[in-house]
């Protein structure tokens, strides 16, 4: 029965200033408006950052060289490079490569589960090389089959336009192949070409060059990794090294001399861990992200001010009304109850006014930038959050109102 | 009389210092974090050739192998193969064509101090430097008959030059690129077109740079492209680049210099025609619609702007909204505290249009105020993004035009806001605040 007699001389307070109540709530409708949508874009992003990636990427650096000399015999200098690179202690595994993982720069090409060409069945993948020692210096698992071995890596020259016997793939990969049954042991087939492409292994999932695109036709794709056994020379030449556990900034440089000292008529660039690549892949990502939360701090803060301001106008306003209250008896308790149940209000109204609001923005978004619908569960979080501001906002102006002394209602002036 | 308005206004700050900061510095605040985002919105969606950028075009083939009703969009590819764009260059309808790609390799400065270094490589034509108006410090480029007679030349952008040659005029001098020497004939001056619509497919934001040698040269240093994408509808025939450059691979750049929009129609009938004529060796088997792009469609094509930036770009103008809401209540709060001062000035004579002037006056130095406020914080802003992303470098700098437009928008924005609280000062009855209490 009380808070109801309370709320109407609440009400007619508010109805005086209805022009700086009306002011606030639109500002907190529209602050609401953008924490919803701002926190649901950010959790969207930080999962997409946050997928995994199959690859041991604490440990993981890739560098790319370039032999100067004509006379060095590509095939060679890569085996001999490789064998230096495991040789070094701190090194757990090396790889030659064709691209660098998840970097956004990727070979792609479509094969099927089925002898006989059908559009429908070609699946694309993602195309990188290695040699015997893939999954040391990957850190993947084996879930099917067997991997390459030695006598089954070959050298390729840049224009080679075969297709290998014997590829391994992961684990999604296969499945998309081969829905039932054992993978391992199955063949693929590539475009035109009749000829059978067995599948000796199958790996845990990594994921693939692009794994960082929104493009849409591309989310079915993203751990559709295939590992062809071949070294390669493209004028330029990429390996993979593995480190121990914590090593890895230790053991880079030690890589690099190792390589120059042996053959130092090379130039070695690009030396990226595999964290730098994913930064690079998903800068954009990252940006969106901080420039919401940047953004979205401070409407919060000036918001959040506003209140502030307007509860301290009232109060200044309203000072021989509460101190004609508190000489009749009022506790500095009640004063301080009815601007919190005030600022409830007034926040309710903001936060009304801001679903609403909330939902235009995103079907603007949705529509005009092609934004996601929003998950309706993040509008509890968002009204949680702009209710708290409201009450850490209006709680010192609240307490200085109840600091009023009762005598001011006896004086004149 | 405004210098009066004006002193006024200025008294008026140094009383209410506090309340006249926050004011000012909410709307810093609203229009820096605008003009952030804004600045680097602009340049990105900015006519890269400004004065030729009607004459320019580009073009997707539509390659099926298959006769088919439909036109999928995704059999249009926005890079040419190196037998069409061999065939297509003959017309003579453009005034001018440009052909490029580019790939890598190690450049060997003369210097024997300085050690090798790995470098972008282009491959261009002779038209290339006429069609994208390249601009020449030193020397200029190779011509079309060069091409064929004497191809081992080489123009240096000037970022190449300086690293090189400090900066010197190394016209005349010999370079060995790969495995090659080449004779330089030209160095290049700034040549930044922001957004790179000439080739979209590496970067759409980054610099041309390193060292450019005549298209001609592609069957001859079999040079595979680096730094963007190939697309092949089949595999060679054989393991040779020959083969490569014969097979439906896309990953050339073709840009023609159209005189006039008949031009660009026939244009588009000679593709159409070229598709049909392709069709006896098995080739364009689809409806054969090829689409022809002018610069800006193009960018629009590529979706050169990101998606994501639109979206932070719309929220930082909410964020300018609130901030104005906020200030409609601050100048309330302002103005209408000095009620008895207002109320006094009428009492003695002073119309409604004259307390109407002095209120709009100290809006708008309100608003500039806050536009400089606005201009400082919009610097800070631009050093974040540049760390945010890092290939907008070329994108983040506070023109003279924008920092304009943030004043403007300060003001503006600042007046809007003000209108309701001047109209509340106006309304004012003239005798209420004279009474004592």
């Amino acid at each position: 029965m009380q808070s109801i007699m309370e709320v109407r001389p609440i009400l007619s307070a508010m109805w005086r200033n209805k022009v700086g109540a009306c002011l606030i709530a639109l500002q907190i409708a529209v602050t609401l408006a953008v924490v919803v949508n701002a926190l649901f874009i950010i959790n969207g992003r930080i999962e997409k950052i946050s997928a995994p990636v199959g690859i041991d990427v604490d440990n993981i650096f890739t560098l790319t060289t370039v032999a100067l000399s004509t006379n060095q015999d590509p095939e060679q200098l890569i085996k001999d490079d490789l064998a230096q690179i495991r040789a070094i202690p701190g090194v757990r595994d090396a790889i030659p490569v064709l691209t660098y993982y998840q970097s956004g720069s990727a070979r792609a090409d479509s094969y099927r589960g089925v002898p006989e060409p059908n559009d429908d069945l070609e699946i694309l993948s993602n195309i990188n090389y290695t040699d015997e020692h893939g999954l040391a210096a990957m850190g993947i698992e084996l879930i099917e089959g067997r991997f390459f071995r030695a006598d089954e890596i070959s050298y390729i020259t840049p224009d080679y336009n075969g297709v290998p016997t014997k590829v391994i793939v992961t684990e999604t990969l296969g499945r998309k192949f081969i829905p039932v049954g054992p993978i391992a042991g199955s063949n693929i087939y590539y475009d035109t070409l009749g000829i059978p492409i067995e599948i000796i292994g199958v790996v845990s999932d990594i994921a693939t060059g692009w794994i960082a695109s929104d493009r849409v036709s591309l989310a079915d794709t993203r751990y559709n990794v295939m590992l062809q056994p071949y070294l390669i020379y493209r004028s330029r030449t990429s390996y993979l090294v593995r480190a121990e556990d914590g090593l890895l900034s230790s053991i880079m440089p030690q890589v690099e001399a190792a390589l120059l000292e042996s053959e130092p008529n090379r130039l070695i660039s690009r030396m990226l861990t595999q964290s730098e690549v994913l930064e690079r892949s998903y800068a954009n990502d990252y940006a969106t992200v901080v420039v919401l939360i940047v953004v979205m701090g401070l409407m919060l803060l000036i918001t959040g001010l506003g209140i502030v301001g307007l509860a301290s106008f009232s109060v200044r306003q309203r000072t021989r009304q509460i101190g004609t209250r508190r000489a009749l008896g009022a506790k500095k308790r009640d004063i301080l109850r009815h601007f919190i149940i005030e600022n409830i209000l007034l926040t309710t109204l903001g936060v009304i006014l801001g679903a609403a609001l909330t939902y235009l923005v995103n079907y603007l978004l949705a529509t005009h930038f092609g934004s996601e619908q929003l998950d309706p569960r993040y509008l509890p979080s968002g009204m949680i959050l702009v209710y708290l501001l409201g009450l850490i906002a209006v709680f010192g102006p609240a307490h200085k109102a109840a600091s009023i002394p009762p005598a001011i209602a006896t004086r004149t002036v | 009389m405004m210098a009066y308005h004006l002193k006024l206004a200025w008294l008026s700050f140094r009383k209410t210092p506090v309340m006249s900061s926050l004011i000012i510095g909410a709307i810093g605040l609203g229009i820096g974090v605008c003009i952030s985002l804004l600045t680097v919105y602009v340049l990105m969606i900015k006519d890269p050739a400004p004065g030729f950028s009607d004459r320019l075009f580009t073009y997707k083939l539509d390659n099926q192998a298959v006769e088919t009703a439909e036109t999928s969009t995704a059999m249009k590819h926005p890079l040419v193969g190196y037998r069409d764009a061999m065939n297509i260059i003959k017309s003579d309808i453009p005034v001018n064509q440009s052909l490029h790609y580019q790939t890598a390799a190690v450049i060997y400065p003369a210097n024997t101090n300085q050690s090798p270094v790995t470098e972008r490589l282009r491959l261009a034509n002779a038209g290339f430097f006429a069609v994208h108006r390249v601009p020449f410090l030193y020397g200029s480029p190779w011509t079309d008959a060069d091409e064929m007679s004497d191809p081992y030349q080489t123009v240096l952008t000037r970022a190449l030059n300086e690293t090189l040659f400090a900066g010197e005029n190394s016209v005349g001098q010999s370079l060995k690129i790969g495995p090659n020497h080449y004779k330089i004939i030209g160095v290049m001056d700034d040549f930044k077109p922001m957004p790179l619509y000439l080739e979209t497919d590496g970067g759409a934001f980054n610099e041309i740079t390193g060292a450019l040698i005549p298209f001609s040269l592609t069957p001859v240093l079999e040079m595979r492209k680096n730094g963007g994408s190939t697309r092949c509808r089949s595999d060679p025939a054989e393991d040779t680049f020959a083969a490569f450059l014969e097979t439906d691979c896309y990953w050339i750049h073709h840009w023609v210099e159209l005189a006039s929009a008949d031009d660009v129609a026939r244009f588009t009938q000679y593709l159409d025609d070229y598709g049909l004529q392709q069709r006896q060796f098995g080739r364009f088997m689809g409806n054969a619609m090829h689409e022809v792009h002018g610069v800006l469609s193009w960018l629009e094509d590529r979706q050169v702007v990101n998606q994501d930036y639109r979206i932070l770009l719309s929220v930082a103008f909410l964020f300018l909204l609130v901030c104005l809401l906020n200030c409609i209540g601050l100048l309330l709060a302002k103005f209408l505290g000095k009620s008895s001062e207002i109320s006094l000035r009428r009492a003695v004579g002073g119309s409604r249009k004259m307390i109407f002037r002095q209120y709009m006056v100290e809006v708008t130095l309100i608003g500039f105020l806050g536009g400089c406020v606005g201009l400082l914080v919009a610097a800070s802003g631009l050093v974040g993004i540049r760390a945010l992303y890092r290939n907008y470098e070329q994108l983040t700098h506070l023109t003279l035009e924008l920092s304009g437009i943030a004043i403007l928008l300060a003001i503006v924005s600042t007046i809007i806001a003000g209108l309701f609280p001047v109209w509340q000062v106006c309304r004012l009855p003239v005798s209420q605040h004279l009474k004592s209490q």
